[in-house]
C-alpha cells in the first residue's frame, strides 16, 4: 500500500507525529489507511487532529495515550537522550508510559521508579501530590526534577537519578 | 514531621544515613536555608537533592575564583530579616551570569563564592562527586580491594608492555562496571554510568 499523505504539510511536522502515523498505517493494512484518509480529509486543524485520532480497531486500546507521546518538552528530550537505549547504567527506561489514569514522563520498571520533569506550574501542585500518592500506593517511587535543572545541570540531575535507582537495590 | 509521630530526622541521622545516603553537612545546611528561619521547614529528600544539584553547579564556577564580596542584592536579602531563600535565588542568578561569561574568573563567580561563604558553605571544600562516590561504593561494595588489585596487575602488565594482558584486565573491570582513567599521575577508577 502507499503511505497516506495529507495534502497540506502536517501542522505537527517536526513533532514526530507524521512518522508515528505512517508506521501505524503500514502495520494495520488497508483498513487503517481508510481511517487515516478520513483524518486527512478533515483538514489541518491542529487542535482536532491532536486530540481526536481515529478510533483504534482494537477495542479497549487506550484512547488518549498514544497521542501526547509525540510531544516532548526540551527538557524531556534532553533527559531522554541520556536515558534511552539502556545507556544510563544499563537501566531500561521508557518514556511517556500510561499507567492507570496517568502518563509518567519516564519510568524504569525494574527499579519501579517514575521520573517526572516539571515546569514551574507544578510547584506545590495538589494534583501532583495525589498523583504521587497513587504511585506510592502502587509501589512506585517518584522523583521529580525541574525543567531548568535538566536543561542547565544535567550532570547533577543524572547523579541524583543514579542514586535513586541504586536506593532500591 | 513530629517527634510523637516518629517521622523526624535528626541532623546526625541525615549526616550518617538517611534514605540510604550520607548527606554532606553543606548539603543539609543549604537545604535548610532554602526556607526562611521563621517559616516551618518542609524537610524532604527532594530539598536535599536540589541542594546537592545546586552546590554541584555552584562548585564549577565558585571553586575557581577567590571570594570577593557578596552582591548588593545578596546583602539586601540577608538584611531583610535573614531572607535566605531570596539570597539563594540571587546566588542562582549569579551562577547564571557567571555561566554566560567567557572567562571563568568573572565578578559574578567571586560574588557567588562570597555569598556562599556567608551562608557557611565553603564551596572550595565541596566535593561535587560525593554522591557518585557513594553510589560507587554501594554498587561494588567491598570489591574495592579486588578492583585495586586488578588495577595494580594491569599497571604491572603495562610497564612490561604486555598490552594483551593489560587490555584483558581492563575489559574484566569494565564487566564489573568499572571505568579506568589513566593519567600521568597513575590510574583512577570510577563506576560507569
Amino acid at each position: 500500500m502507499t503511505p497516506t499523505r495529507t495534502p497540506n504539510p502536517s501542522p505537527l511536522a517536526g513533532e514526530g507525529y507524521a512518522r508515528t502515523r505512517s508506521v501505524r498505517a503500514s502495520g494495520e493494512g488497508s483498513g487503517g489507511a481508510v481511517v487515516l484518509d478520513a483524518v486527512a480529509s478533515r483538514g489541518p486543524s491542529p487542535g482536532r487532529s491532536l486530540r481526536s485520532r481515529p478510533s483504534s480497531p482494537v477495542k479497549g486500546e487506550g484512547k488518549g495515550s498514544a497521542v501526547p507521546r509525540t510531544r516532548m518538552t526540551d527538557a524531556e528530550r534532553k533527559l531522554w537522550f541520556a536515558l534511552r537505549d539502556r545507556r544510563f547504567s544499563g537501566f531500561k527506561f521508557r518514556r511517556q508510559v500510561p499507567i492507570d489514569r496517568f502518563i509518567a514522563d519516564f519510568i524504569c520498571f525494574e527499579a519501579r521508579l517514575v521520573v517526572e520533569v516539571d515546569g514551574g506550574q507544578h510547584a506545590d501542585s495538589v494534583r501532583d501530590q495525589q498523583r504521587d500518592r497513587w504511585f506510592a500506593a502502587n509501589g512506585f517511587r517518584v522523583v521529580r526534577f525541574w525543567n531548568n535543572e535538566v536543561l542547565s545541570n544535567l550532570e547533577g540531575v543524572l547523579t541524583v537519578l543514579l542514586a535513586k535507582l541504586e536506593q532500591r537495590q | 514531621m513530629s517527634k510523637s509521630l516518629g517521622n523526624f530526622v535528626t541532623i546526625h541521622q541525615a549526616l550518617q544515613d538517611w534514605r540510604g545516603i550520607a548527606w554532606p553537612g553543606m548539603v543539609v545546611r543549604f537545604a535548610l536555608l532554602q526556607t526562611q528561619y521563621r517559616q516551618p521547614i518542609d524537610f524532604t529528600e527532594r530539598a536535599l537533592d536540589e541542594a546537592a544539584m545546586a552546590l554541584r553547579a555552584f562548585h564549577f564556577f565558585a571553586s575557581a575564583v577567590p571570594a570577593t564580596s557578596p552582591s548588593d542584592e545578596f546583602l539586601e536579602a540577608m538584611a531583610d530579616d535573614l531572607n535566605t531563600p531570596r539570597a539563594i535565588a540571587e546566588l542562582h542568578r549569579l551562577q547564571k551570569v557567571a555561566k554566560s561569561q567567557s572567562s571563568i574568573h568573572s565578578e559574578a563567580a567571586g560574588q557567588l563564592t562570597s555569598g556562599l561563604a556567608q551562608l557557611g558553605v565553603n564551596i572550595q571544600d565541596y566535593d561535587p562527586e560525593w554522591l557518585q562516590k557513594q553510589v560507587a561504593v554501594k554498587r561494588v561494595g567491598d570489591r574495592t580491594a579486588e578492583i585495586e588489585t586488578l588495577i595494580a596487575a594491569r599497571a604491572k602488565a603495562r610497564t612490561q608492555k604486555d598490552w594483551k594482558e593489560s587490555d584483558r584486565i581492563r575489559d574484566e573491570l569494565a564487566r564489573m562496571g568499572v571505568v579506568l582513567k589513566d593519567s600521568k599521575d597513575g590510574t583512577t577508577w570510577e563506576i560507569a554510568r
